[in-house]
């Protein structure tokens, strides 16, 4: 069965029998792991601590290397250069900006995010001129999503993306994610509120600690 | 009247620091803060983060640094908590469960620093082992643990430790400072019945945090805290069995409904136009007057324990 | 009560917190100012005033020629600036594009950088110095290529380990997703980091610069031994120490120590201008 899904034409982000470890000592995070995200769909990553969700979610954004396995996005192999379709978000948004960066700056990294997306994720004019030290984490949160919301961005990694901030921002930078997962935006969603995962997630993925060596 | 173990009475503190030649400019991360808690209960402090929550633990313990002006009145059984007094408690009575093991000092073993956590907590030298043996089967932790370095440990094992340290002899009073931050859902769980456990057997538990849905299944009051003002203290059980509506302050009702929990509202999100008069959410409160503008309200009691900070 | 406005803040250039810093620049810009105005004529030989102490007319003393020692010292501590200047500024420059070149572009790039700031570092300086002025035929361009050229490696290690931790900062990685360029990830991530270190690290060269500049004209592989370049005012004086003569070493000796250590000031000056939490 996998292999007649495998060879069918697939849309989306997919990693394809990723293995890794963090050195040959310590055991398999995991081993020969499949995941695909649909466009438009909202994936929940489970699992106790130490199953290596944050590792596949860095993965999947290319920051590491899998030791085996490859990504496809589309069907093809995810382009290393150039901007790419899977954008990650940090849990910290003030280690994710430059430091001495104005707003404005930040904010217009890859493109200029249009006037309605700024609206939606409620950032005033005034704080394009600040800089970080200036803004807090909430604020400099919207603007890390608001950066990474491109229009060749089809993925997005939210690894514990609200964990630091109030419930009312949280509350807001999740409906502007789940109103461009609606216009066909694939989310991984990783936190620890499970009430949170069950409001945004379609489906959920359990990882499991994988103890053999 | 019942005692409480620890009262705070508008409690504010203001930084000042040096600029310049002769100037000075003074920071004020806590304008008026109240709460009451009595042994055996669970309270929470709830407010965004970076909001200067976290000096009230300092300020409790007595460790606030030498540039900070304190006002208010803070009580602890009855008494008023000098500087003296603090110092005296601080360790003994009263303990701090720290946010993370960076807390803890790098270059020594885990059984060394329960035993000085056992010293210290006036626990007499001949009974040390035995408290330390005590404490580590209470949290199901290794007698191996003993042996390790603070950067040795895992999420899990870390929060364990950290809360044996606390719990070394009798403590009556409990600050944890982000007791959740970090941990997935499992660990904050965890975390959170070893607090449930030390209230139960009459500990009385401050927690502060910045996040409102992990501790609503455990606090048996909250205190929503705003831009250095506590604006309103609710019992916890009433809220999560019928709703955010019983709520007074509408910035307490919004953070509330903004719960996934509960309505995973988004109307109001957090903004950073801070003034120094008036309602701190006065910019955002659908009913803002010019009142509210002006100054901040003052506390109006709804009953023995709850408040609410609000002009209408 | 009186002293504490609440909510008040004052900013700016603080003239008491960088006291020292203004100290040292006044006491440089005097320098030059004496290089300006002082009579040029004192140069000169004049056989009626051999080896006179010094006096109100002459503060440093004169020389076995009867030339006027303060003005020698001033025009050689100009000399000494000129080629101090220039010297350190090529070595940073150096410094910062290895730095920057090795946290860029990969993991070969990066041993490459290692690997000659460790030859660097491993050759006995005045060795190198040496053999550099000796081998581009001495003079002043010969001085400044041997400072220029061996007091990049400490520098570069600095750089390069500051350009290192960037590299693995959330935002550069995040930059690269967005498709950033390498040459975009320097200079607009990177640079602006390194830049004060730059600065200071460039402030800190100066008097190793001079000093060896000196070091080099008194052993006699430097400049011309008829320039008034403060190595060569010290060399001279040796042979007229024993003769009691004590100004013509101890007071140009004085100033170039005192010029130094004014450098070593505004360089802490400038890092606590821009590092002002690392009190």
């Amino acid at each position: 069965m996998s292999a007649a899904i495998s060879k069918s034409l697939e849309s989306g982000l997919a990693g394809r029998q990723l293995s890794f470890r963090y050195d040959r000592k310590l055991p398999w995070l995991f081993r020969g792991l499949d995941i695909s995200i649909a466009p438009g769909e909202a994936v929940g990553l489970t699992g106790p601590s130490g199953a290596g969700k944050s590792t596949l979610a860095q993965i999947l954004a290319g920051f590491i290397k899998p030791l085996s396995g490859s990504l496809m996005f589309n069907d093809k192999p995810l382009p290393q250069k150039g901007f790419s379709p899977v954008q990650y978000i940090y849990q910290h948004p003030q280690l994710a900006v430059n430091p001495r960066w104005t707003g404005g700056q930040i904010v217009a990294e890859a493109f200029q995010p249009s006037e309605e997306l700024l609206d939606m994720l409620e950032i005033s004019a005034d704080w394009l001129n600040r800089y970080p030290h200036e803004l807090s984490g909430g604020e400099l949160q919207r603007m890390a999503v608001a950066r990474a919301l491109g229009p060749e961005t089809k993925c997005l990694l939210a690894d514990e993306l609200s964990a630091m901030l109030d419930p009312l921002t949280q509350a807001l930078i999740w409906r502007t994610l789940i109103n461009y997962k609606n216009k066909g935006l694939s989310l991984l969603v990783i936190s620890h509120d499970r009430h949170l995962m069950t409001k945004v997630c379609d489906r959920m993925l359990p990882l499991k600690r994988f103890d053999q060596p | 009247m019942a005692e409480y173990l620890l009262e705070v009475e508008h409690l504010a503190l203001n930084f000042y620091r040096h600029k310049g030649f002769a100037g000075q400019e003074s920071l004020s991360p806590v304008v008026d803060l109240s709460l009451k808690l009595m042994a055996g209960e669970i309270l929470a402090v709830v407010g965004s983060s970076g909001s200067g929550k976290s000096l009230l633990a300092s300020a409790v313990l007595g460790i606030l640094p030498g540039n900070c002006r304190e006002q208010g009145l803070i009580k602890y059984r009855g008494q008023v908590l000098t500087k003296i007094l603090r110092q005296s408690l601080r360790g003994s009575d009263i303990r701090l469960i720290p946010q993370s093991v960076s807390y803890l000092n790098p270059l020594y073993t885990i059984g060394w620093q329960l035993k000085q956590a056992a010293l210290a907590a006036g626990v007499t030298p001949a009974l040390v082992r035995t408290e330390i043996t005590e404490a580590i089967t209470r949290y199901e932790l290794p007698e191996s643990t003993l042996k390790l370095f603070p950067h040795q440990l895992s999420g899990g094992m870390a929060r364990r430790v950290l809360t044996a340290t606390a719990t070394m002899g009798s403590p009556r009073l409990l600050i944890a400072d982000e007791p959740t931050t970090g941990l997935d859902e499992d660990l904050i769980t965890e975390s959170l019945k070893f607090l449930k456990t030390l209230a139960d057997d009459g500990c009385g538990i401050l927690i502060i945090t910045h996040d409102l849905s992990a501790v609503t299944d455990f606090a048996d009051y909250v205190t929503v805290f705003i831009d250095g003002l506590s604006v309103e203290t609710c019992q916890t059980e009433t809220v999560v069995q019928q709703g955010w509506t019983t709520l007074k302050h509408p910035y307490s009702r919004a953070l509330w409904r903004s719960l996934p929990v509960m309505d995973f509202w988004d109307g109001l999100p957090e903004n950073s136009g801070r003034h120094s008069h008036g309602c701190p959410f006065a910019s955002r409160c659908e009913g803002c007057q010019d009142l509210c503008l002006a100054h901040h309200p003052n506390i109006s009691n709804t009953n023995e324990r709850e408040y609410v900070r609000c002009h209408f | 009560m009186t002293c504490c406005r609440t909510g008040e803040s004052r900013t700016g250039f603080s003239f008491y917190y960088f006291r020292h810093l203004i100290l040292a620049l006044l006491f440089l810009l005097g320098l030059i100012a004496l290089r300006l105005f002082l009579d040029s004529s004192g140069l000169g030989t004049n056989l009626t005033l051999m080896e006179e102490a010094p006096s109100w007319r002459h503060p440093f003393g004169t020389d076995s020629l009867g030339r006027d020692m303060l003005i020698r010292t001033v025009y050689g501590l100009m000399v000494s600036l000129k080629v101090g200047l220039m010297a350190a500024t090529i070595s940073a420059l150096i410094a910062l594009t290895l730095g920057v070149a090795g946290a860029i572009f990969g993991r070969w790039a990066d041993l490459a950088v290692t690997w000659l700031v460790d030859v660097g570092m491993s050759l006995p300086h005045l060795v190198l110095l040496i053999l550099i002025s000796f081998a581009v035929g001495g003079g002043e361009k010969g001085v400044m290529l041997a400072v220029a050229l061996s007091h990049w490696p400490s520098l570069t290690r600095v750089l390069r380990a500051e350009a290192l931790q960037l590299k693995s900062a959330p935002y550069v990685v995040i930059s690269k997703k967005f498709g950033r360029s390498s040459w975009y990830i320097a200079t607009r991530h990177f640079l602006p980091h390194l830049v004060p270190q730059f600065l200071i690290g460039l402030l800190l060269l100066f008097p190793h610069a001079i000093l060896h500049e000196a070091a080099l004209s008194f052993l006699g592989f430097g400049l011309n031994p008829h320039t008034p370049a403060v190595g060569i005012l010290l060399a001279e004086s040796l042979q007229h120490l024993s003769t009691g003569c004590w100004w013509l070493g101890v007071l140009p000796g004085l100033l170039l120590v005192m010029t130094v250590k004014m450098f070593d000031v505004i360089g802490a000056g400038v890092k606590k201008y821009f590092t002002p939490y690392k009190d």
